[in-house]
């Protein structure tokens, strides 16, 4: 592998920061892939091809996002045999993405052995509040419940099976803001040891509240970092 | 600046202006939201204000199964490139969402602008099979349309269906307004102009009466190719079916097929809609040839897109190029009946290696025959990829080989799947129908005899990894197509089919081989409408109303449904479906013309009856299949007697 022709190309790649949002947040993760590997193909960047019968364009992205769930800093790599300007790479990946999922910048980067993604630690999240279905007082109760808690504990199942997971340790911040929409600002841990779905959050925030249920107009994530 | 890249820049702008079918609150809910966005990249979207004609082109199963479908692209391609007319896809929703759409009274509208397919001002839907009649219905019913044409008010939408089944459209004429027969490129733009004269003489929608009506199937039935069925009475037969009549001065006697005389240079989709999900073929099509002249005697393809004719390798190269560019797909497979027939195919594939190579887009081909996959040939596919290579001997013994008119021998299908095997693959996959005529256990025997064969030539290829070594087998079961040498024949019972499928089952028990049979109930229910007559259009209603859509999804298909649908009519599903008729009888679609004379089927017919082959009029001669006089000349015998394959 060491020696075949890519690795005397350049190793380096593309830093891409982009935008899943409107009607295109109801894309799943792998459909999101194949846009990428598709619009990359029509704007013919030089981009590093997979081996084998299958070749795909080499594109890692940070982490998949939920169908339904908008992402306004959404993070991907893509593999380059050549450095283009920065400047023309944007333009023409830009044109070939559809609109929806919208490119926000290019950084052209040195390729390391560990993935690009491998340092990011958390994920921000906004979830709008449909406000007339809730009491928001209520909700600010079961919110203020949650940061004053050490432990709380969900059930999440694995591939054999069902485990306890306090799931407190891996929520960094968690606050409802009422002025203008009302929205719940988290920021979530992305490490394989306390990470936190923000669904298992609103499982819990809904269970502290009368109705049982929390509506929730949309989700947002809105940074990786 | 290419045509593909501008389109798509409309759309982003154009996308925020249009109300879409379903609302974001509607797609959180469902199952796949994906395929109801629209809004793909290639779509064209046309402000309904600013066109004449809205065209709603429909395919009635799901979106995954429809966006595969070439045809649907070429007639999207030809309509949205006329300025006045706009064309939007429609499909239909999976179960979950037509709940939801009930619930909410939401309608089914096309994927570009919403627009319900009531507001349409033609709705055209492709008839691939019969077992799609069902959700023809549904479709229409879901997009607000009156599914019985004689009950249609003025102001709806005109009903257009055309496809392979439109070869035999009794089954479906209360539905439709009329049907398209034949190759729809070129007769498309004659159907907008019609309507686009008759909707300016009456531009007030809900001012047209059905006098109005009237008059623009009229002037539709002048166009060639288009069948008005309330232009026609039906009388029964002496075999008791229902025979229809023109009773109009404008309806001809026989309707004939549309054939594009220069398909060379038809319009090709080059910026084909990129689907958002995963579809069924999830990868460019390219048409390089459209026909064959190898004449195996179940085939109604073989007659429906006779004569054979080919698009240069020049011509597919350039129009690969910007379909790849265009759309990004990483495959692109050429279509045709039979790949390996074009005179040209070795430089075909040269051609799109070499410009498409450096994107690793890889090309396939999907059908094949055993007698002409040459090690060249293979080790040109071979180059990209190994997956799976299907070839279709159809029938297992010689003997019935050659009353299917298959001219392939055992040893060439051997050869074949030596060179294969040698060349890297490791699947094939193999066709075989079940049910012919004639067709008795030593010929099903006859079937595992050939597939051990095959699995021993695999062992001995060594394939590189001897647990890889796969052998698929597809028996389907025969269904006897109007327009074809068997058209005559009874439909076998399922009990009959069963009784071979299992006698297969029994004798293919080694681990490389796997089995799929075609359901023998379902092909009972397709048998019955492919040779079926107008009296069937109650049967069709009744299981709709009892609930059957998407049957060509095995898991909606209900048997007892479509029995007592049958029987509701006074019918016996069995009996219609096993019907033989006697050569000369007056069949239920003797007024339609596919340009291939019964004289040249009924000599067919015979020879089958004897084991008697028919080669390839290519390389033998014209057998006067009929279409030299209706095509005149025939360019099958124009241009190919010096083609030496």
């Amino acid at each position: 592998m060491r020696n075949d022709s890519t690795s005397e190309k350049q190793r380096i790649y593309a830093r891409i920061e982009y935008r899943k949002a409107h009607r295109l947040r109801f894309l799943g993760h792998l459909d999101v892939a194949t846009v990428f590997d598709r619009a990359v193909r029509r704007a013919q960047l030089p981009v590093a091809y997979t081996e084998g019968f299958h070749p795909r364009a080499k594109i890692t992205f940070a982490q998949p996002l939920p169908v339904g769930t908008a992402g306004i800093g959404e993070l991907c790599a893509i593999d380059l045999v050549e450095r283009p300007p920065t400047q023309q790479l944007a333009k023409h990946l830009s044109r070939e993405l559809p609109g929806g999922l919208d490119l926000v910048s290019v950084q052209i980067l040195p390729r390391t052995k560990r993935s690009p993604f491998a340092d990011l630690a958390r994920a921000d999240y906004l979830l709008v509040i449909a406000a007339d279905e809730v009491d928001l007082n209520e909700l600010r109760q079961a919110v203020d419940s949650f940061t004053a808690a050490e432990i709380i504990t969900v059930e999440r199942e694995t591939k054999r099976h069902t485990r306890q997971i306090n799931i407190r340790p891996g929520t960094h911040e968690l606050s409802l803001k009422t002025d203008g929409t009302p929205h719940i600002q988290m920021s979530l841990s992305l490490r394989p040891d306390d990470l936190v779905k923000p669904v298992e959050l609103v499982e819990v925030l809904a269970e502290r509240m009368a109705c049982h249920r929390l509506p929730i107009q949309q989700v947002i994530r809105s940074r990786l970092y | 600046m290419r045509r593909g890249a501008s389109v798509r820049r409309l759309d982003t702008y154009r996308i925020q202006c249009c109300v879409r079918m379903l609302s974001e609150t509607v797609l959180a809910e469902v199952q796949g939201p994906a395929r109801y966005l629209g809004g793909e990249v290639n779509a064209v979207v046309k402000d309904p204000a600013e066109v004449r004609i809205q065209f709603a082109l429909c395919y009635p199963d799901v979106y995954e199964v429809g966006m595969s479908h070439l045809g649907s692209q070429i007639l999207y391609h030809v309509i949205n490139s006329r300025p006045e007319a706009a064309c939007e896809r429609v499909y239909y929703p999976r179960l979950d969402a037509v709940e939801l759409m009930r619930q909410r009274g939401l309608k089914l509208g096309g994927l570009e602008t919403g627009c319900a397919l009531c507001d349409f001002d033609i709705v055209g839907i492709t008839l691939q099979h019969e077992l799609t009649y069902t959700t023809v219905l549904a479709l229409l019913e879901l997009g607000g349309v009156t599914i019985r044409s004689d009950q249609r008010r003025p102001e709806e939408p005109l009903v257009l269906g055309g496809g392979p089944c439109a070869c035999n459209p009794e089954p479906l004429a209360a539905f439709f307004d009329a049907f398209l027969i034949g190759e729809g490129e070129e007769a498309v733009g004659e159907i907008l102009d019609i309507c686009g004269q008759w909707q300016q003489a009456h531009p007030e929608r809900g001012a047209r009466t059905s006098a109005n009506r009237t008059e623009l199937l009229r002037q539709l039935a002048r166009i060639p190719g288009m069948y008005v069925p309330s232009l026609y009475d039906a009388e029964e037969s002496a075999e008791g079916l229902l025979i229809v009549k023109p009773a109009a001065p404008e309806a001809p006697t026989t309707v004939a097929r549309r054939v594009v005389r220069d398909f060379g240079h038809a319009p090709i989709p080059e910026a084909p809609v990129v689907p958002w999900a995963e579809v069924v073929h999830d990868r460019a099509q390219i048409e390089i040839s459209r026909g064959c002249t190898r004449g195996c005697r179940f085939c109604q393809a073989g007659t429906f897109y006779r004569p054979t004719r080919e698009r240069s390798a020049e011509t597919l190269r350039q129009a690969a190029q910007q379909i790849i560019h265009n759309t990004g797909f990483d495959e692109i497979a050429l279509a045709a009946l039979n790949c390996p027939d074009h005179s040209q195919i070795i430089e075909i594939i040269d051609g799109l290696h070499e410009d498409l190579g450096h994107l690793r887009v890889s090309v396939g081909l999907p059908s094949l025959r055993t007698d002409n996959f040459s090690i060249d040939l293979a080790h040109k596919v071979q180059a990209v990829r190994k997956s799976g290579i299907t070839l279709a001997p159809e029938a297992g013994s010689q003997r019935l080989r050659d009353v299917i008119n298959k001219n392939v021998t055992e040893q060439d299908l051997l050869d074949a799947t030596r060179v294969a095997f040698a060349a890297g693959w490791e699947t094939i996959k193999l066709y075989f129908i079940i049910g012919l005529p004639t067709e008795t256990d030593e010929d099903i025997v006859a079937i595992a005899d050939l597939v051990e064969k095959v699995v021993e030539i695999g062992r001995e290829e060594r394939v590189r990894r001897r647990r890889h070594l796969r052998v698929n087998i597809s028996a389907a079961c025969l269904i006897p197509k109007p327009h074809t040498p068997f058209q005559w024949l009874r439909m076998k019972s399922p009990a009959e089919l069963a009784a071979k499928q299992y006698l297969l089952r029994q004798r293919l028990k080694r681990k490389e081989i796997r089995l799929s049979c075609h359901d023998a109930q379902a092909a009972l229910v397709e048998a019955a409408f492919s040779r079926g007559d107008r009296s069937l259009a109650p049967v069709i209603e009744q299981v709709y109303r009892a609930g059957g859509v998407l049957e060509a999804w095995g898991e909606n298909f209900s048997f007892e449904r479509w029995q007592q649908a049958f029987a509701a009519a006074g019918k016996d599903l069995a009996v219609e479906a096993g019907r033989e008729w006697p050569v000369g009888a007056a069949l239920p679609w003797e007024h339609i013309d596919l340009g291939v004379c019964s004289r040249f089927l009924e000599h067919q017919y015979a020879c089958a009856q004897r084991g008697l082959t028919t080669p390839d009029c290519r390389l033998a001669g014209c057998h006067e299949c009929g279409l030299d006089e209706t095509m005149q000349p025939c360019p099958t015998k124009d241009s190919y007697v010096a083609v030496n394959i």
